[in-house]
């Protein structure tokens, strides 16, 4: 239980810090500012996120499992990884949910 | 009462099969689209090469849209410029903005198009256009449909390459796109001119192949839990009755 849980924070603090990343920095980047340098600085940014995802659900549903969550739970940490906030809320719901426990 | 039961039951089921069958179907499908996506990006990365130089008149028509073959290819055509513009904040030399000298240019008993002739000069007046009849080979691009400058009353701006901006400058028909010149001669003669950099026009697909190929990964991982989750749910469901069981026990 307890290396699911290390596992799903690191992975859910990770995913979150990419989509602030891509939200504020990339997208604004590459869409507003017409800028071929700076566009070239950050397009790391959504391939190092397309990347963290998938391993972000790996490890929501690891956790889902472990902490016996229902079906709706699950989704919810799953999605949570897709919004810039919502994978931290997520973090913050899992640890003190374990600390219930 | 029982059979209606069941039946509930059955189209309870069938109902949450097909609504899995269709994620699962979505999912897939917009991986297959970002696979498709991320090889198109591979394919724009490779050289283009230039075929040989063919007629403006055997590969374009005036009035007719380009054909998918006509963009890039490098055209040879004869006539005279009938009136000149500048096209501001186009591609310069190493990427810079800077200004096209562009001119209508009409070939007898066939049309006229539009010809980018070369670069502006920064300062001092602008380069006159010649008179006589002229032979200009260029590479054929496809028509800009955005705008590169704020529209004014200036006549002699063109706020983008196309030939719907030239409609009522000339009797002849017009040909779609434009021409970039790579060499112009008078009765055999070079021009010299600060070219325009000529380079094919590519498609342009957001993103990068490995951006692409991640989201394959994601969308093709979401219809895995889409298949997985029932099974969890069940086994949630014996876990739970099983838990149930013992406590009252």
């Amino acid at each position: 239980m307890s290396g699911a849980l290390k596992r799903f924070r690191f992975m859910a603090i990770l995913a979150g810090v990419m989509s602030l990343l891509l939200w504020f920095v990339d997208l604004p980047t590459m869409y507003i500012l017409n800028n071929e340098n700076w566009q070239s600085h950050v397009k790391w940014i959504p391939i190092v996120h397309g990347y963290v995802y998938p391993f972000y659900v790996f490890t929501a549903i690891q956790f889902s499992i472990k902490s016996r969550y229902d079906i709706k739970k699950m989704i919810f940490f799953i999605l949570a990884g897709t919004l810039p906030v919502a994978s931290f809320l997520a973090e913050r719901k899992a640890l003190q949910e374990s600390h219930q426990k | 009462m029982v059979p209606r039961v069941n039946r509930s039951n059955f189209s309870n089921l069938i109902s949450k099969a097909l609504a899995a069958a269709l994620l699962i179907a979505i999912f897939i499908g917009l991986g297959i689209w970002q696979l498709q996506r991320a090889a198109d990006l591979q394919e724009l990365e490779k050289p283009v090469i230039d075929k040989p130089m063919i007629s403006l008149l055997d590969i374009a028509k005036p009035g007719e849209a380009l054909s998918e073959f006509a963009p890039n290819r490098i055209v040879k055509f004869s006539g005279s410029y009938a009136e000149s513009f500048i096209a501001p904040n186009q591609k310069g030399i190493g990427n810079a903005k800077a200004s096209w000298e562009v001119g209508i240019f009409e070939i007898p008993n066939a049309g006229a198009i539009l010809v980018a002739r070369e670069i502006s000069v920064s300062s001092g007046a602008r380069t006159s256009f010649p008179i006589e009849q002229v032979t200009i080979v260029g590479r054929l691009m496809p028509h800009q449909s955005e705008d590169r400058a704020v529209l004014t009353n200036n006549v002699s701006v063109l706020s983008r390459l196309d030939s719907a901006l030239i409609a009522d400058k000339t009797n002849l028909p017009i040909f779609d796109g434009f021409v970039i010149v790579q060499k112009e001669e008078i009765s055999g003669v070079p021009i010299k001119l600060r070219l325009i950099s000529s380079a094919p026009a590519k498609a342009t697909v957001p993103g990068y192949y490995w951006q692409h190929i991640s989201y394959v990964v994601i969308w093709w991982l979401m219809a895995g839990v889409v298949v997985f989750l029932p099974f969890y749910q069940k086994f949630k469901k014996n876990e739970d009755s099983e838990n149930e069981l013992g406590s009252r026990k």
